[in-house]
Formats: C-alpha cells, sequence, structure tokens
C-alpha cells in the first residue's frame, strides 16, 4: 500500500475491526457471565468448534492489526523520527505478528485433538 | 488582584520565568487585557503582549489564561481566580514574554491552500451561490486565526510541522465545503497520509478553547467522511 | 558597559516553548483520551499474559485447573481489575468516538458530557467486576 493511502486506510481499518472485535467481545462475554462454571471439557469443546475457532482466529489477527494502527500512532507522537523509533516500530510489529502466529498454532491443534 | 505572568527576555534570561504582579483598585468591567496594560504602564514596561482590536475579532491577543487558552480582550477579570495565572499560548516557540513565533501556525494555514480555486472561465458577473450553499459556510468563515485551538491541541504540539492542526484543517473545510470551489480533489489528496489530518484523534481540546464558539473536530469529521465518500 | 548577557543566550532556533503540562487545564474530553491511549497501552502489554493463559487452560485438565486456581490470588485479582478497567475504558471510549466519527454528539456541550459518562462507565463496570471477583 502506498505511503499516502496509510492515513484514510488505516483510520477506517482501525473502526472497522474495533467493531468486529466490540461484537465478538460481547458474544464471549455473555457466554462467560451467563453461562454456568465451564469444566476443562466444555471450554476446549466450545473454542475448538469450527466457528468458534475461525471467529477466535479472525479476532485475533484483528486485534493484531488494531493494535498496530494504535501503537503507530502512540511512536509516531512521541519518538523522534530517527533510527530508533524505526527499531520501536519494527519491534512493535515483531510482537505482532509473533503473537498472532503463536496463537493460530495454539488454535488450530485445538482442532486435530477434537 | 494578584497575578502571576511569564516572562522570557533572550537578551537577559536563560530560562523562562513567572513574574508575580498586584492591581489594587480593580474597576468592574474589565477585562483581562486592560488589566494586563495597566500592569505594562504602571508597574514594568518592559512586559510586552501582542494586541490590537480589543473586541475579540482581530485574534491577536491569545494567550493561556489560567491554564485555558483564550482572548484576553473579552476574557472578564470578574470570572478569573486568583493568582490569575498568565502564560504565552502552548506548543510555540516564545519570542519575548506572552509574544510566540506563529510561523509554523501560518505555514500550515498557507499549506490548505485558503483560497477559492476554480477552473472554469471567470464568469462575466460574480460566482454564484444559493443561500442554502451560503449557510454551509457558517461556522467556518468566522475563524480569527488566534491560533487558540491548535496551541491546545496535543498533537499539534508533538508534530507542529507535519500535523497541520485544528485551525488550517478548519479551513481546508471552510474550502472544501464552498461550492464555488472546484480542487475538492487536489485538496483531498493534499491531507493523505499519517501526519496532515490523521494525526486528528479527535481529543476536542480545541473545540473547548475556541473563542468564537468554532467546531474544528466537527470539520474534521467532515473532511474524513468526504475522503471515505470518494474512497468508496 | 557591564554586560549582564548569560554565556548561554538563546537565539531563534533555541526559543524556549510553553510545554509545562501541569500548568495547562485539559477539558474532560482530553483526560478521556488519554485514559483511551492509556488503556490501549495496558491491553497492548497484556497480551502475552493472556495468550500464555489461554495457551494453559487448552493445554489440558491441569492446565485448565490451575488457570482457574491462580486466578483466585488476591494479587492476581488486582492485576485482572487493571486490565478489566483497561478494556472497558477503551472499549466505551471506542464507542464515543465512533460515534463522533458519524456526527453524532459532536457539539461543544455534547462532548464534554459524553466524556464524563465514559469515564464514569469505566470506572463503573471496574467496581463491578471487583464486586464480583473478591
Amino acid at each position: 500500500m502506498s505511503y499516502q493511502a496509510k492515513g484514510l486506510q488505516a483510520w477506517l481499518l482501525q473502526r472497522l475491526t474495533g467493531v468486529f472485535m466490540a461484537l465478538y467481545i460481547l458474544y464471549v462475554l455473555g457466554v462467560v457471565v451467563f453461562s454456568e462454571s465451564m469444566n476443562y471439557q466444555q471450554w476446549s469443546g466450545w473454542l475448538s468448534h469450527p466457528l468458534m475457532n475461525t471467529a477466535t482466529g479472525l479476532f485475533f489477527l484483528t486485534l493484531a492489526y488494531h493494535a498496530w494502527v494504535g501503537m503507530r500512532d502512540i511512536v509516531v507522537d512521541y519518538v523522534p523520527h530517527d533510527a530508533f523509533r524505526l527499531l520501536v516500530l519494527t519491534l512493535i510489529s515483531l510482537f505482532l505478528i509473533s503473537s498472532s502466529l503463536y496463537l493460530l498454532k495454539i488454535l488450530f491443534s485445538l482442532t486435530l485433538i477434537v | 488582584m494578584r497575578f502571576s505572568i511569564y516572562r522570557y527576555n533572550p537578551e537577559t534570561d536563560s530560562k523562562p520565568r513567572m513574574q508575580d504582579f498586584e492591581l489594587q483598585e480593580i474597576t468592574p468591567g474589565l477585562m483581562l487585557r486592560d488589566a494586563l496594560l495597566r500592569i505594562k504602564n504602571e508597574q514594568d514596561e518592559s512586559m510586552i503582549f501582542r494586541h490590537s482590536c480589543g473586541e475579540g475579532v482581530c485574534g491577536s491577543d491569545g494567550m493561556n489564561i489560567n491554564g485555558k487558552n483564550g482572548l484576553a480582550c473579552i476574557t472578564p477579570l470578574a470570572e478569573l481566580s486568583e493568582p490569575v495565572v498568565i502564560r504565552p499560548l502552548p506548543g510555540l516557540p516564545v519570542i519575548r514574554d506572552l509574544v510566540i513565533d506563529m510561523t509554523q501556525f501560518l505555514n500550515q494555514y498557507r499549506a490548505v491552500k485558503p483560497w477559492l480555486i476554480v477552473k472554469d472561465p471567470v464568469p462575466e458577473v460574480e460566482y454564484t451561490q444559493s443561500p442554502q450553499e451560503r449557510d454551509k459556510l457558517d461556522g467556518l468563515y468566522e475563524c480569527i486565526l488566534c491560533a487558540c485551538c491548535s496551541t491546545s491541541c496535543p498533537s499539534f504540539w508533538w508534530n507542529p510541522d507535519k500535523f497541520r492542526g485544528p485551525a488550517a484543517l478548519l479551513q481546508s473545510w471552510r474550502f472544501l465545503a464552498d461550492s464555488r470551489d472546484q480542487a475538492t480533489e487536489e485538496r483531498l489528496e493534499d491531507l493523505e497520509g499519517p501526519y496532515k489530518l490523521f494525526r486528528c484523534h479527535s481529543i476536542m481540546s480545541c473545540v473547548n478553547a475556541c473563542p468564537k464558539h468554532l467546531n474544528p473536530t466537527k470539520a474534521i469529521g467532515h473532511i474524513k467522511q468526504l475522503m471515505l465518500k470518494n474512497m468508496l | 558597559m557591564h554586560s549582564s548577557v548569560h554565556s548561554a543566550v538563546r537565539t531563534a532556533k533555541n526559543r524556549p516553548k510553553n510545554l509545562n503540562l501541569l500548568s495547562v487545564r485539559f477539558p474532560l474530553s482530553a483526560v478521556m483520551s488519554v485514559g483511551h491511549r492509556a488503556s490501549g497501552i495496558l491491553l497492548f502489554l497484556a497480551l502475552p499474559y493472556f495468550l500464555y493463559l489461554l495457551q494453559l487452560s487448552l493445554s489440558g485438565e491441569n492446565g485448565f485447573l490451575q488457570v482457574k486456581n491462580n486466578l483466585n490470588s488476591t494479587w492476581l485479582k488486582m492485576l485482572m481489575l487493571v486490565f478489566i478497567w483497561a478494556l472497558a475504558h477503551h472499549f466505551i471510549a471506542g464507542i464515543r468516538y465512533f460515534l463522533l466519527d458519524m456526527d453524532i454528539g459532536i457539539e461543544r456541550q455534547t462532548a464534554q458530557k459524553s466524556a464524563l459518562l465514559v469515564m464514569i462507565l469505566g470506572v463503573l463496570v471496574t467496581a463491578i467486576a471487583a464486586f464480583f471477583l473478591f
């Protein structure tokens, strides 16, 4: 994506990812708060169901993007435009990418067991 | 009435300091500018600040009054708690005392091309505009460029050279909203990227500070909506 | 002529700026905005911990019970409360920003009132969570 499109595109996706995550969080909160306390079977069963599994994976991917834009905004405000800023941004994106991969691995291996 | 005023003289001070003053016999109805002029004339001639019209229309005497940006000439003393703390508008270089360097602010204003851009041949009589179209400029044309808004904006503090700031962006919208202007695409393209417009996170300190009760956040929101509409 | 000019005389390139944040009176919308930013950072920093909890809870009966029992320590409950506040504030403030983008509540007075409401709701949700945790 060109530098030029990054302004509007990031702003829009920030909102869209926010909405998707809000809906997912409300759903999960609803289930956790209003259902009886779960045991391990119910918990892993719930998360390995294909729909829930996919939704959770999507949730974390959108979270990674949403967090990336948010953190980038903060860095751009406070860290001067130099090599150090580049380092910080790189570390943040590496962290988010590896977290997403780790999470996807957890979710995927869940579907293999059940 | 007690005052604490920011003082800085580059020729003698290595750093700014606050100086206390006291005024006796405050006549009712006095504005802050009147008090500052009395202090200057009666107690310390070296204290300087910009001011001109005295009625809140020229925008010269913007300053930070008890923590909030405003125009000294229309700020009644009766509404201020003591000691009245007067500081220059935040975030811009201080030349001396309460006088700040407006260069960055004015550069951003110039950068949004705050004039009508028409591509059609010049009409014989005038550029016509209906009353409804003219109404759209209300709340936009009244800006007096006092800089109270931009200097209250944290995003502008961190990036005054890259972020246009509320004042310039409000003016950008003033021309985008003007039915006679024909440079919509260029204006919107000029605002792309993560800095010029998108440093605005709707903190809304600008709306709170504007002495003319304008709403830069709303104007900036309209620009974003227009950009979105154009993209889709 | 006696010169009282300091050796560190400032030039035009060196002018000071009035950026003493303590001297600025921030409106409620700005305070709420700082909270939104701080809560975002907190949530970002909490990510590894929550990923660890999730992984542990899915690793087997033992892991699951471990997570459940751990969450009984007072220490961890306090930490949870901080994260719950962070999520609540960030979420509710996010809704307010989303509405602002659509010109809802964008007028001066309304915006300040809604900012206050957001902050109160965030604390309220945290208080309710505290009631259930403790």
